[in-house]
């Protein structure tokens, strides 16, 4: 009786066993269930390295030197060259200053002051309609001082932003210094599409400098 | 911005007492707390269960009011790990590899594991180490700089190195997780 018992038990699963199957189900379940999301994200992290990968900087031989241009000197202009605009989430352009520089959303982890200038969160791009595209970026002598040149514009300077094929033309109505308090208030109209550039103050290490543009059409 | 510890704690201690809903919240966590505690020793069911309750349907508020944000948070966390798995910083695999090296050690001391988990960990450590050496010996004679993620993974050798690796790895915490979860089922329901 008690072999046959124990035969039995032998051949019934045991209940540990039929417990790691049922992990297992679970596990493969919940995998199955958020595959397209998981997939998605993939795909997001994928293209992003893509993008990274093929950006093509738009700065010359002369101008990207090691460690950035010679200390004292000032750093030369970005000449006008062909952007991919499809590689980015959009891109500022301003001729007064020779700039051109493409910018990943807000979500991107390329859309990074180190590296790149940065959509700050919160903005609100003109595709969207009234509200303000902050975008920021260092100053300085670096070979990531895109807004080197800002300090160079005034009132009624010319500033674009294209998105998605469509470009917006702004013109600049304030510029102003505020103090690097790790907190700015931003003055611009909520009755239209702005753009705000902000960046440090030039030859200050205490300030910095907005310029606010509207659009024009 | 530069406060001091003190300063902080004096700032948070100014903040409860500067509102009815801040301090309300306080009292709330407070009341939980001394609840919690006094029930230790009376081990009140219905305690554990209301307190557990409350928890939950706290979090759960914050999930139904805050839907968006709770998305896009769940969203740029997936996307992180994902990042970790699929490009990880050289900072994250170097860690990766300290890691695997406190288990190699655990693994060669260890009275507990089973011979066949042994040879598991050791195949698994043995693959990771030499897929490791293999990045570094290529990331330092092609001249990469570690830190320059980008343009060290637009080396097909030294990604496949490094995505192989994470993939090994991810599969041995599976494998490492279920077998544990199976040995703990054992002890509980089959003896």
């Amino acid at each position: 009786m008690q072999m046959q018992n124990q035969l039995k038990k032998s051949k019934r699963m045991k209940k540990s066993q039929a417990l790691l199957i049922g992990s297992l189900l679970v596990f493969g379940g919940s995998i199955v269930l958020s595959w397209n999301y998981l997939l998605r994200m993939r795909e997001e992290v994928f293209s992003e390295m893509k993008l990274a990968m093929t950006d093509s900087l738009p700065v010359t031989q002369e101008q990207q030197t090691e460690g950035g241009p010679v200390s004292g000197g000032e750093p030369e202009y970005y000449e006008n060259y062909t952007i991919d605009y499809s590689k980015y989430y959009g891109v500022l352009e301003i001729p007064r200053i020779g700039l051109k520089r493409g910018f990943y959303n807000v979500g991107s982890r390329y859309n990074n002051i180190e590296s790149n200038v940065t959509m700050v969160e919160g903005s609100v791009s003109p595709s969207e309609g009234n509200g303000n595209l902050i975008l920021m970026a260092h100053s300085g002598d670096s070979y990531i001082s895109f807004f080197a040149y800002l300090y160079r514009l005034g009132v009624g300077d010319d500033c674009y932003i294209t998105l998605s094929g469509v470009t917006y033309h702004y013109q600049i109505v304030d510029i102003y210094d505020v103090n690097k308090s790790g907190l700015m208030v931003l003055d611009w109209n909520p009755n239209n599409r702005n753009l705000t550039l902000v960046t440090c103050t030039k030859d200050s290490d205490t300030l910095q400098t907005v310029y606010v543009a509207e659009y024009i059409g | 911005m530069n406060l001091s510890l003190l300063g902080k704690l004096g700032v948070i201690f100014h903040y409860i007492f500067s509102s009815f809903l801040s301090l309300e919240m306080f009292l709330i966590s407070l009341l939980l707390f001394i609840i919690l505690i006094y029930n230790l020793k009376r081990n009140n069911r219905l305690v554990q269960i209301v307190a557990i309750g409350i928890y939950l349907g706290f979090v759960i508020g914050i999930f139904v009011s805050y839907t968006t944000y709770v998305q896009s948070s769940i969203n740029s966390f997936v996307k992180e790990i994902m990042n970790y798995i699929y490009f990880p910083s050289t900072i994250i695999y170097f860690f990766i590899i300290v890691f695997v090296t406190i288990m190699m050690i655990y693994t060669l001391f260890s009275k507990k594991l089973s011979l066949f988990k042994k040879i598991v960990n050791f195949s698994v450590f043995s693959i990771l180490y030499f897929f490791f050496m293999s990045f570094l010996t290529l990331s330092a004679y092609d001249g990469y700089d570690l830190v320059d993620m980008v343009s060290l993974y637009e080396n097909d050798v030294i990604l496949s190195l490094v995505q192989v690796s994470n993939l090994l790895l991810f599969v041995w915490l599976l494998f490492t997780g279920f077998y544990h979860l199976y040995l703990y089922f054992k002890k509980k329901y089959d003896q």
